[in-house]
């Protein structure tokens, strides 16, 4: 187990630096950074003095190298416009976003569990067609839509919630609801798949023929199987949902991480982008290693056997 | 009950005396709709979003780039104010709404349908390849698709049209490169399971060249998941290209799409609504359509796939 | 052993009477995509204490259905549609849920197939055990930790310490089965079912488990009810015997009358594509055709359209029962002479 870890640890060390490698090059291919800030007018000696105080005189690998021994010290660069550095700039803006972000997640994943469980529950009713019609029509909403539609409703129609900002706590409901519908939405599938395929197997006779009652049924033997594959799924959505952010900040003019890079992009702020590309690929890779750790310690086949299936 | 005057299912031919009765499938039970009102529905609605793609050029009541600054932001013929001239109103600029919207339509599904095409194409070969030559190359290969996983796409593709800038080929190609990992990591395990299969030992053993035994053996056994996750993808696809364009960086005037009106629409959200209304119903519907009938195929076709 | 049982012990003569378990006019369907099919057409079967009843037939012919159904485990689309399952002078259709859980693991047990997938792979097996006992003696952790352990002595599992707290995965079949079998007696049932429990093992496993199944029998005086497809296994372990084909009992006897003098011509065929020793025969014989699926089961006598010895009158009404002796009966309008 310790082995099998340590090696995904490594794979995802390797992974981060390709990330980072991948998206140092092709945002440098995309022409000389000096022109996202200065006109093409400016003359070249006074360029040539920014040159060498940002460090872009130097050749492209020699460039690199020292961006990622920056990283090694902590500096993640300046920001070309405001001469701040990267990390304070993305930093101040994190908090706003954990809280979108975590509020989002927790609820969507307990109502998304709770639905799909009661759709598999109630296999072929009405709930379940239901529920999962619902449930497609979710994650088949544009998010920037169902945001749109929401602020026509509650904000501009019934003058209920506010549009943007993030001062009050009722500034969270909209972003909160529009992204969480959507994750909601792609949990209660997976958990009704996968508890469908746990209230199939024979255990589960085995469990009523022992006089369990319903409730112990499930709760005691159907939801710790299918929580294997769903916590796996749900650990999948965390990309989702940091995607998702970005878009849903930029509706409700959210001041978190992700408004900050659709602006960063905008002026093409290498260091801020850079910064919170590699920022997010780690959130991303960390949550996965978390959830392949869970995963060995919620399915016994996995956690004894090592680092086979 | 009825009486069961015709055989269903695999038959015993010597058995045809007395029957039990059992109740007969119908004709629409055959096809598997039963009760699947909705799935009908969407294919409907997907058969018509196409036919407006392909021939809604014929019904465009005007040019979708034709202003008319005396007749801004004028509301649909059933809201107050509104007239037929513009059946879906005016924007801003006094463009016609529908006609913007039969535009916009073509557009999205042709990078929508494009992009998955790419997705499909470039995903299955690296997991063909990948499945072919084991060793490092599969190394490799499984290294790039944690790459993909590690970064939610739309950061990368806003990075990238942001950056590299965007004609109508970048955007297409980024949006294209969305979900290959998902094929490529499909294909790859089925080329694996298939190689170990009896069939595939055979004609190998036979001498035929391995392209051959790729296209003609191989992949006809494989192409009806990959149909079907094409198919699940598609919507992922359109709603890409749409939030990209909603935000700005996708497809560009004076070419327009569903989520570029859209993103007009949001400034004009109180004066205006139906310019943002009118594409985001069309793209949530088509989306909705293709996933309901993609769920419907994929119990039907694979139900291994999940 | 029988300090610690929890039930009043019946009057043993009280069994010859009135059967412990009594399945009557027992009917099942099931409800597919393509309509209403029945599966278990009015099957009657009657076990007492302390015996074995061998319950045979192919796959698919209802034996497992009419178990399960008698004991509520239908899946959700299968359906009681008639009779009654007598156990201990209640109708077992007719009491709740509740009740019914009560009764489920503690006075009736089931066995099933394939242990490997019959126990939770999430749980140990200690636990899995000891549920058993939790939910129906009541017992402190302590106590039902302890006899958790005596069952797995009980069956042989050697190690029975350490074993509790493994997984199920780390259990080859045959002790998977033994646990299956402690978990099954751990409340000293009245009436155990197994369900095909030597299907899935290697075949010197079989044995073993089919001789610790008579010897828990005896030793809890249970009834045991056997479901097979083996007759080797009828031979080595059952009592009485009820020939099932396609959804009915076709013939109902002793164990060596059965092997003996079969009359059904169903069962001839079975047990003529046995391998035996005391006969010597060239090759052996298959049934011609193939057993039919639920939607294709005839009117009349299921086994007409591959009998040999069939005519007009099998087809259309369904074969009464003839009583050949006071144990045995078929249900057969031409079956083999007794003589032969």
């Amino acid at each position: 187990m310790t082995r099998y870890i340590l090696i995904k640890i490594l794979r995802s060390f390797l992974t981060l630096w390709i990330v980072v490698t991948a998206v140092f090059f092709v945002l440098r291919a995309s022409g000389d950074p000096i022109y996202s800030v200065f006109s093409l007018g400016t003359p070249e000696a006074t360029l040539d003095v920014f040159r060498v105080k940002w460090g872009i005189d130097k050749s492209m690998i020699e460039q690199y190298f020292i961006y990622v021994s920056d990283i090694f010290k902590g500096d993640f660069g300046t920001s070309f416009f405001d001469g701040r550095q990267a990390w304070d700039i993305v930093m101040e803006r994190v908090p706003k976003t954990l809280l979108l972000g975590g509020v989002t997640f927790s609820i969507s994943v307990v109502i998304g569990v709770v639905l799909g469980a009661i759709a598999a529950l109630k296999h072929g009713t009405f709930w379940d067609r239901g529920i999962m019609t619902a449930a497609v029509a979710a994650f088949s909403m544009p998010s920037y839509f169902l945001a749109l539609l929401l602020i026509l409703l509650f904000s501009l129609q019934l003058r209920w919630l506010p549009t943007a900002g993030a001062s009050t706590w009722q500034h969270i409901i909209l972003p909160a609801t529009t992204l969480g519908l959507t994750l909601a939405g792609s949990i209660a599938r997976f958990t009704r798949s996968a508890m469908l395929e746990v209230l199939r197997q024979s255990y589960m006779r085995t469990a009523r023929a022992k006089g369990a009652s319903r409730f112990r049924q499930i709760a005691w033997h159907a939801l710790p199987n299918a929580a294997i594959p769903t916590v796996t799924v749900i650990g999948f959505q965390l990309g989702w949902l940091i995607g998702g952010s970005v878009v849903i900040e930029t509706v409700f003019s959210w001041p978190g991480a992700g408004r900050l890079f659709i602006t960063a992009v905008g002026v093409r702020d290498f260091a801020v982008v850079q910064l919170f590309i590699l920022m997010v690929a780690s959130t991303v890779i960390t949550a996965n290693l978390l959830v392949d750790i869970l995963y060995g310690y919620l399915d016994p086949r996995i956690s004894v056997t090592g680092d086979s299936k | 009950m009825k009486r069961a005057s015709k055989e269903t299912g695999s038959t015993n031919p010597t058995t045809p005396r007395g029957r039990l009765p059992i109740r007969r499938r119908s004709l629409v039970k055959r096809l598997g709709l039963t009760g699947e009102w909705l799935v009908t529905a969407a294919m409907i609605y997907i058969a018509f979003i196409l036919f407006v793609s392909v021939f809604g050029f014929l019904f465009q009541p005007y040019p979708h780039t034709q202003t008319n600054l005396f007749n801004q932001l004028q509301p649909p013929a059933f809201m107050q104010g509104g007239s037929w001239e513009h059946i879906l109103g005016t924007d801003d600029l006094g463009r016609d709404v529908l006609s913007r919207l039969i535009k916009g339509l073509q557009l999205s599904v042709l990078i929508g349908v494009i992009g998955t095409a790419i997705g499909a194409v470039l995903g299955s070969f690296l997991g063909i390849v990948a499945a072919h030559f084991r060793g490092w190359v599969e190394e490799i290969l499984m290294m790039l698709v944690d790459v993909q996983v590690s970064l939610p796409f739309i950061i990368f593709a806003l990075a990238v049209l942001a950056f590299v800038g965007n004609s109508l080929t970048i955007l297409i190609i980024v949006v294209g490169i969305d979900g290959w990992e998902r094929y490529a990591r499909l294909s790859r395990s089925m080329v694996l399971s298939a190689n170990q299969q009896d069939y595939v030992l055979a004609v190998r053993s036979l001498g035929l060249s391995n392209t051959k035994i790729y296209s003609r053996h191989v992949l006809p056994n494989i192409m009806g998941t990959l149909i079907v996750q094409m198919t699940i993808n598609l919507p992922g696809v359109i709603l890409l290209e749409s939030t990209l364009s909603f935000l700005g960086l996708g497809v560009q005037p004076p070419l327009t799409s569903l989520g570029q009106i859209l993103g007009v629409g949001r400034d004009y959200l109180i004066l205006a609504p139906w310019i943002a209304v009118a594409p985001g119903l069309v793209i949530f519907f088509l989306t909705l359509s293709i996933a309901i009938v993609g769920d419907w195929l994929r119990d039907r076709l694979d139900p291994t796939l999940k | 052993m029988s300090g610690e049982a929890k039930h009043t012990t019946p009057a043993p003569g009280a069994t010859e009477a009135e059967p412990l378990f009594q399945v009557r006019d027992l009917s099942v369907v099931f409800d597919t995509p393509d309509g209403t099919v029945q599966v278990v057409d009015s099957v009657n079967l009657k076990v007492s204490a302390g015996r074995t009843l061998g319950l045979v037939g192919e796959s698919g012919s209802g034996k497992s259905v009419t178990c399960l159904a008698a004991l509520g485990l239908l899946a959700s689309r299968g359906r009681v549609t008639g009779g009654k399952v007598m156990f201990n002078g209640r109708d077992l259709l007719k009491i709740d849920d509740a009740e019914m859980s009560k009764l489920r693991g503690c006075e009736v047990a089931m066995v099933f197939q394939d242990p490997m997938v019959s126990l939770n792979p999430v749980r140990t097996i200690g636990w899995q055990i000891s549920e058993s006992i939790f939910l129906h003696q009541g017992l402190s952790r302590d106590a039902a930790a302890k006899r958790t352990i005596e069952l797995l002595d009980m069956v042989g599992i050697p190690n029975s310490k350490s074993r509790v707290l493994e997984y199920p995965h780390q259990f080859s079949g045959g002790m998977s089965q033994r646990a299956m079998i402690a978990m099954a007696i751990a409340c000293q049932p009245k009436l155990l079912i197994a369900d095909e429990p030597t299907t899935a093992l290697d075949v010197t496993i079989q044995a073993q488990i089919l001789e610790l199944l008579s010897d828990l029998k005896k030793e809890l005086n249970m009834a045991l009810i056997l479901i097979t497809h083996d007759l080797g296994v009828i031979a080595e372990a059952a009592d009485d015997v009820a020939v099932m084909y396609a959804g009915r009992v076709v013939e109902e006897a002793q164990v060596l009358d059965l092997f003996d003098a079969p009359l059904h011509h169903y069962t001839l065929g079975l047990l003529n594509s046995l391998p035996r020793v005391d006969r010597k025969i060239d090759r052996l014989s298959a049934i011609e055709g193939a057993a039919p699926p639920p939607q294709e089961f005839v009117t009349g006598c299921r086994f007409e359209p591959r009998c040999g010895h069939c005519n007009a009158s099998c087809t259309g009404t369904r074969p009464e029962f003839t009583d050949i002796s006071a144990t045995h009966r078929v249900a057969c309008k031409h079956p083999m002479s007794v003589s032969s």
